[in-house]
């Protein structure tokens, strides 16, 4: 059975292969005009001399200023963050519906190998082309942000989506969307089209509700002086919520942030909960198929 | 042994509506049995019942004591090819021979690529760029060389030309006579079955109205021509009826022979046998017992 799983998402792993390369040759060239810029405008120095963004204020300016004029840059990078999704819903709503609209189910279904086990040996084999082309892709895009991250941390948004293991579990979410969607509407563009809706309206839930209170955040209140260690607490932090009184109204300034070092600790705790979403969603589209008929 | 097909009181239903039900049937290991009926009368929901893409919503079936589709070594007994012949379009001959030997662990690929060479199919093509005939054929070959005990063919011929479909039949009338295969195929074309076919079930609006040996039944049923003044023959039903002011044609199911020489009494076709059964879904006869089928509804 492995070959013939093999054999059918061969197409994927093609397309698979070919994306991820071009995108490589893409952040490898672009990645390492960034870290030109990092070093050349002295930014990398500045930071290295254990200060934050706001005491290398100026060179940041011009680091950014650069990063602006950079080929693709920033959108190039924002589009490939979606690619968790795009490869899930691709890649896993056609392997049902397209054997479902082809009727080469009831092909595959009459060999001597019952429905568990092939959607088990396909579903597996497909799932890990797509595990190894997000966590790719995402290697590329961790040596690409590299230079970004030492000015801004990798808990915000932008750097904590397309690192670490999330991408891979989000690409897991989607794939196993896929999966449930395209058993049950039997139509591969139907599949599709409520794959990548449910999975960005879930992941979205995710980003702005849940993963800011993973972990309870951390809250800093003080009236007058900043304490010494502000900045050194604030550093790379995602900051959520920053209240600045106007002088003189005796209100404390408050900031509720997840500070630099949660990365980890985020990152596996809503890896988790994705994985659990996704191992509902499997058994949801391996009852659809067992008990289906078509 | 067990008979190759066994089913008691099947029914299925989608949604409402049941496309079969009260069927009961009993197939006989090393027959070649003909599934007839007109469209919509449940032939494919029956084939797919026996192979296990459907399962039933009331009574069983079993297939040499398998619940068709329940483990491997149930759907092993069975090699199934579907009224369209599926095939993956872009996957070459050798693929579909390649991929027939991973999933089945009774598969003979010498059988299936000896086949398939002496068909002139050529290995390396593309099964979407194949004729029609070869399609059918390549779909043919991958249910053979499972080496099935059943072999379940939906309207395997009907998107055949002549030549095709000989050479189609052909085939699976070798595998037969060589391996003691039990077939079931189901058409609406009747006139080829006589050649093919040692059995034959006729099925109409869901239910089974005639099952038995073809030699029997037309041994048993007869044209029977007579003056339309001689008393009507004593027989077990008549399935039709003609009367013109010289003669009278009937269709009839003997009870035992006519007596009166004014009757004259020819043989019937089986084509002739089973459209007069369509005709009059009404009628019934089970394996010579008469069974007025349409009254258990």
């Amino acid at each position: 059975m492995t070959w013939t799983a093999w054999r059918l998402s061969r197409s994927a792993a093609v397309a698979t292969v070919g994306l991820v390369s071009v995108s490589f040759a893409y952040l490898v060239w672009s990645g390492q005009r960034l870290r030109d810029y990092f070093a050349s405008t002295g930014l990398r120095d500045c930071l290295a001399g254990g200060h934050i963004r706001q005491d290398c204020s100026d060179v940041a300016y011009n680091f950014f200023e650069l990063t602006r004029t950079m080929t693709g840059g920033q959108p190039v990078v924002g589009f490939l963050s979606l690619m968790p999704g795009l490869f899930g819903a691709f890649i896993g709503a056609p392997l049902v519906a397209r054997e479902l609209e082809t009727g080469t189910l009831r092909l595959a279904w009459t060999q001597s190998v019952t429905r568990g086990r092939w959607l088990r040996t396909r579903s597996l084999v497909a799932g890990l082309i797509v595990v190894v082309g997000v966590a790719l892709m995402t290697a590329g895009l961790t040596y690409w942000r590299w230079p970004l991250d030492q000015v801004d941390g990798r808990v915000e948004v932008n750097a904590y989506d397309v690192q670490g293991v999330i991408p891979v579990a989000y690409a897991i979410l989607a794939f196993s969307l896929g999966l449930a969607f395209g058993a049950i509407t039997r139509r591969v563009v139907p599949a599709i089209a409520a794959t990548l809706g449910v999975f960005f309206l879930l992941r979205t839930a995710l980003e702005t509700a849940v993963r800011p209170k993973l972990i309870g955040p951390v809250t800093l209140s003080f009236t007058g002086n900043p304490p010494a260690d502000l900045d050194e607490k604030l550093k790379g932090a995602w900051l959520l919520e920053e209240r600045i009184p106007r002088p003189g109204t005796g209100l404390p300034t408050v900031y509720v942030f997840q500070p630099a070092d949660r990365f980890w600790p985020l990152q596996l705790l809503e890896a988790g909960i994705l994985l659990v979403l996704s191992a509902a969603v499997i058994s949801l589209a391996f009852y659809w198929t067992r008990r289906r008929t078509h | 042994m067990s008979a190759a097909l066994a089913a008691t009181g099947l029914g299925r239903s989608f949604g409402a509506t049941w496309a079969l039900r009260f069927c009961s049937l009993q197939i006989s290991p090393g027959t070649v049995t003909a599934l007839v009926g007109p469209n919509g009368a449940g032939k494919s929901t029956l084939l797919q019942l026996a192979v296990g893409l459907l399962r039933p919503s009331e009574g069983s079936i079993t297939v040499f004591g398998f619940a068709p589709g329940s483990s491997e070594e149930a759907l092993a007994q069975v090699g199934y090819l579907a009224q369209d012949h599926p095939l993956y379009r872009g996957l070459s001959v050798a693929d579909h021979l390649h991929m027939g030997r991973d999933m089945n662990p009774m598969w003979d690929q010498a059988f299936a690529r000896t086949h398939i060479e002496s068909l002139g199919i050529p290995l390396g093509q593309r099964a979407g760029s194949l004729s029609g005939g070869q399609q059918a054929q390549l779909a043919l070959t991958l249910a053979l060389a499972t080496r099935p005990a059943l072999l379940v063919l939906d309207e395997p011929v009907a998107s055949l030309d002549p030549l095709a479909r000989r050479d189609f039949m052909t085939t699976v009338l070798t595998d037969s006579a060589d391996r003691g295969t039990t077939v079931i195929l189901s058409s609406h074309v009747v006139s080829e079955l006589e050649r093919v076919c040692d059995h034959l079930v006729v099925l109409t609006a869901g239910q089974v109205q005639v099952d038995g040996e073809i030699d029997a039944l037309l041994a048993r049923h007869r044209h029977l021509v007579g003056p339309p003044e001689a008393a009507r023959p004593r027989v077990r039903h008549v399935l039709s009826e003609i009367v013109t002011a010289r003669e009278v044609t009937l269709v009839v199911e003997l009870d035992g022979p006519v007596v009166d020489p004014r009757w004259t009494s020819t043989a019937i076709t089986l084509e002739e046998l089973t459209l007069a059964y369509l005709r009059d879904p009404d009628a019934g006869t089970r394996s010579g017992s008469l069974r007025p089928v349409g009254g258990t509804r």
